[in-house]
């Protein structure tokens, strides 16, 4: 049975977490500061630390840092309502799994802690290459949880813009991340889809480089973006035939939800960029 | 050639007939005859007895024998006549009386090319009149066009944006709640246009619409009728249908409705087209007015068929309803005359008469400021029916007025949820009703219901009240939200207007604003009455464990008294890093109760200290210490309440049930 260590300054959030994880069957234990969280991962073996930033005496960040290097480092997951970019980046280079916003509900919790939990072993970790909050560029393996755990960082990145706009470039930079690593990298976490999120005044931008061939535009009959202009359907007739499930819309709404969406000429780097 | 010569020529060619005046309508020549002339009259004799010949000129000739006379300064001209040649050809004339040199001189002249190029311009100017005609009637058809769809495109929009809120507090997985985000996305989008659709096209129809509804703006209905009538009378000529409008018994009597002119003209127009659709020739079209007390009544008569047996009236007023026999063209009409009708608070049918034919009727409530709303009509509204019920501190009672049934549910469910008592009608009377037998905080009306609208049932609301010592806080749902119509709201008796469709924070924001602006109500609640812990939404949020919600709340209770005592130490030490620290961790976890105005004066407080500016913190401490004892307050409550199981129970729960975690895996 996993063993999970909650450390967590406040007694009743400690409670609860506690409670909804014991619920499901996990062995929970809990320290109440970051010295005591750190003892006890010197005593025992965890598989898993959700691990709050504000405490007294040793605070996550710190715990953070003082764990680099160590042999057993158990999977970090950082549950905070803290979203400025120095924690979000000190996570990030601190090889933290997922960023979890307080506060959250049972089924989140459960959800992040099944992925952790149940991610193949020799998955590679994400490589940090830049992390400052102009410049962030990750190597990600191709593998279906990278994405909700990359999007966890670098949404809070961008806590400062209007919602919609966080939303509207979340949803198109998921879409394409997805398709990256399904089509590009065919989810073999072996291969990597190297991500770069640049930030300047005025503008915000993706840049998605992924390990496959690329695509034509032709290949695409099954989604809605390659329909002609006087059939906006036909891509479902496609779908059918091949016995695909209904959708395909995914590039096309990311087309509408960006500035601009522009591909590289084997289609296997695309850039997103939204003015601000 | 002389140059008298020339001049001949020339006014030969011009086409001038140049003539000196004998006397007895008789004329010599005093130059060529152009062609023209020969070929219309016997030139030979000398002089030419003209008048005999033309009997316009022999009028014009008093005309011209005045100005010999006594010549002045203005022309002496006739009017274009036209002369017929003995082979048929038609020739246009104009004739002027001249002094030349002493003589009697009349000059006709044909303008032949002159002439001609004058039908050209006037069948241009017809034919640009009836383009003109037509493309209005287009664009009037586009109009009712797009009315419509906003319409039908708006409704819906309400009940998505409800539905999702209300599905976004459910406990759901991450994939559903991106699909969700999803989804509002869209519809936030889908909102945007039909925003946008209507500001691009609609302004003038937003003019006509905001200067109809104005308080005071009322409309002759038999004008209205008249003027219709009128409009199309050629139109029922050209068939062969007679168009009568029915007299009224009595001529002093007022007609005046509450409508916008033009569009009731159209409903009029719409109603006279549709039966001269269904009229054989040489039948009658009859339209007639009733007083119907508040109301005034319209009927449109027709000889035709009869109603279609197998359609009920309400379906005949649907959208794209066509009828079988050579119908309407978009199946608009009808439809546009039932949802304007609607609006403005009428109704609106048809029926098949007993001899042959069938009447489509409507009616609409009479302007204000008539007579035929006595007064003792208020006075029964005024009256309670039941002694009001001595209302309990909180929550508070809300009355939801909608003729939708799913925004009905969604929003009273949502509204159920957050603690609120919920009452719900479906129409105007029944909110009136509803009113009357219980007392509520807040009354949410759709502006637009059948039979009574917002309008009315607030001030009815508002008469009702008149001398007593409560007030209700009145909101408007109205899909019109300019400032004018919030100005007219707001003079109906509304406290504030939320705009149609609404998303539930808007409609949360309408309720929190109630307390402020309606202070009489004090006897229900405080102006600044405690938060309320919303339980089942920790509950959600916790997976629904009732068990572990007793231990969080134990815990907390055991935990908070002592970290608020820790801050205030910390605050008397002047420690800002522990007092940000103690804050923060304080803010978690009164946020995990949705405890929102203890987690923001936490918030704050952990923000000062770790500015390391103290100054403000004693006000701050002491505002969240009355939180706080509100908030634990409300947690006893709770606690006691729901009684926890049997230590027994707790014991066996705490095994873990393994199997299940596996399987989840």
């Amino acid at each position: 049975m996993a063993h999970i260590l909650v450390a967590e300054d406040d007694a009743t959030t400690r409670e609860m977490i506690g409670g909804i994880l014991k619920k499901q069957g996990y062995l929970v234990s809990y320290a109440s500061d970051g010295m005591r969280a750190l003892s006890a991962l010197k005593k025992r073996k965890f598989e898993l630390l959700l691990l709050d930033i504000w405490m007294p005496k040793m605070s996550g960040l710190g715990l953070i840092g003082t764990l680099h290097g160590e042999k057993h480092i158990p999977k970090i997951i950082v549950m905070t309502s803290d979203k400025t970019s120095d924690t979000v980046l000190r996570s990030l280079r601190g090889q933290v799994y997922q960023f979890l916003s307080k506060p959250f509900e049972a089924n989140t919790l459960i959800n992040v802690v099944e992925n952790a939990l149940s991610e193949d072993p020799s998955v590679p970790p994400i490589e940090v290459l830049s992390a400052n909050k102009h410049w962030v560029e990750l190597l990600v393996p191709c593998e279906r949880s990278v994405v909700a755990r990359v999007q966890s960082f670098l949404t809070r990145l961008e806590t400062d813009l209007p919602s919609d706009v966080m939303e509207k470039v979340g949803y198109a930079f998921r879409e394409l991340l997805n398709n990256a690593i399904e089509w590009g990298g065919h989810l073999d976490p072996n291969l990597k889809v190297r991500i770069s999120y640049i930030r300047t005044k005025r503008l915000l931008m993706y840049r998605l480089d992924d390990p496959g061939p690329g695509f034509k535009l032709e290949d695409l009959k099954h989604a809605a973006v390659s329909n002609p202009a006087d059939d906006p359907m036909a891509h479902m007739a496609v779908r059918e035939q091949k016995g695909l499930r209904p959708g395909g819309l995914g590039l096309m709404l990311t087309q509408q939800l960006v500035d601009e969406l522009v591909y590289n000429e084997s289609r296997n780097e695309v850039v997103l960029i939204k003015y601000l | 050639m002389t140059m008298p010569d020339v001049l001949e020529n020339f006014l030969a060619q011009m086409g001038y007939a140049l003539l000196e005046y004998r006397g007895a309508g008789a004329f010599v020549p005093i130059a060529t005859l152009p062609g023209w002339f020969k070929g219309l009259w016997d030139s030979s004799s000398n002089p030419i007895p003209l008048s005999e010949a033309c009997p316009f000129l022999e009028n014009f000739l008093f005309e011209a024998e005045a100005f010999w006379e006594s010549p002045s300064a203005a022309l002496c001209q006739s009017e274009t006549w036209v002369e017929k040649t003995p082979d048929g050809h038609e020739i246009p004339l104009q004739a002027r009386a001249l002094f030349l040199g002493g003589k009697r001189v009349l000059a006709l002249c044909n303008p032949g090319a002159q002439f001609h190029e004058q039908v050209q311009m006037l069948q241009t100017a017809r034919n640009a009149l009836l383009d003109h005609e037509r493309l209005a009637r287009e664009i009037q058809k586009k109009e009712i066009l797009l009315h419509c769809i906003v319409h039908d495109l708006s409704q819906p929009l309400s009940v998505m944006h409800v539905a999702m809120d209300c599905l976004s507090e459910e406990s759901l997985s991450e994939r559903s709640k991106q699909f969700l985000t999803l989804g509002k996305l869209a519809s936030n989008q889908q909102e945007t246009m039909i925003r946008d659709i209507l500001h691009t096209f609609s302004d003038d129809l937003r003019a006509s619409l905001n200067a109809g509804t104005e308080e005071n703006a009322s409309t002759d209905l038999l004008a209205c009728a008249r003027k219709a009538t009128q409009a199309l009378a050629s139109t029922f000529e050209a068939k062969r249908v007679r168009l009568t409008v029915t007299s009224p018994d009595d001529p002093a009597a007022q007609w005046l409705v509450r409508a916008e002119e033009s569009r009731l003209q159209r409903i009029f127009s719409n109603l006279l087209e549709n039966a001269l659709r269904y009229s054989p020739p040489g039948s009658q079209v009859t339209v007639g007015l009733e007083s119907q007390g508040e109301f005034l009544k319209a009927y449109v008569d027709d000889q035709g068929p009869g109603l279609p047996k197998d359609l009920r009236p309400e379906q005949i007023f649907g959208l794209f309803m066509k009828g079988k026999q050579g119908g309407g063209k978009a199946g608009l009409g009808l439809y546009f005359c039932r949802i304007t009708v609607d609006r403005w608070g009428g109704s609106i049918s048809c029926l098949s008469l007993p001899e042959k034919g069938s009447r489509f009727w409507f009616r609409l409530p009479r302007a204000a400021g008539q007579p035929a709303q006595p007064a003792q009509d208020v006075a029964k509204i005024a009256a309670p029916a039941t002694p009001e019920p001595q209302p309990p501190p909180r929550p508070l009672r809300i009355l939801f007025a909608d003729d939708q049934p799913d925004i009905r549910t969604l929003t009273c469910h949502q509204l159920k949820r957050v603690g609120h008592r919920v009452v719900a009608a479906r129409n105007g009377s029944e909110a009136l009703r509803k009113i009357r037998a219980c007392s509520f905080d807040i009354i949410l009306l759709d502006h637009e219901m059948p039979g009574m609208n917002g309008d009315e049932v607030a001030s009815a609301v508002r008469k009702r009240e008149a001398g007593k010592n409560t007030r209700s806080f009145l909101i408007a749902c109205s899909g019109n939200s300019g400032p004018e119509d919030v100005a007219r709201l707001k003079k109906a008796g509304f406290d504030t207007v939320l705009s149609k469709p609404f998303q539930l924070e808007d409609l949360y924001r309408a309720l929190a604003a109630a307390p402020a602006v309606a202070p009489a109500t004090a006897l229900c609640r405080k102006p600044s009455a405690p938060a309320q812990v919303a339980f089942s939404s920790v509950l959600a949020r916790i997976g629904g464990d009732a068990q572990l919600l007793q231990r969080m709340i134990r815990t907390f209770l055991h935990d908070t008294p002592k970290r608020v005592t820790s801050i205030a130490a910390a605050l008397r030490r002047n420690n800002a890093e522990e007092l940000a620290s103690l804050a923060h961790a304080l803010k978690g976890s009164v946020s995990l109760f949705g405890a929102e105005p203890a987690r923001k004066l936490a918030q704050d407080l952990q923000e000062l200290g770790r500015a390391g500016d103290l100054s403000a913190a004693p006000t701050l401490l002491n505002s969240l210490q009355e939180e706080i004892a509100n908030l634990l307050g409300n947690l006893r409550g709770y606690a006691k309440q729901n009684p926890a199981r049997p230590r027994s129970a707790v014991t066996v729960r705490r095994k873990p049930p393994r199997k299940r975690g596996k399987r989840r895996r």
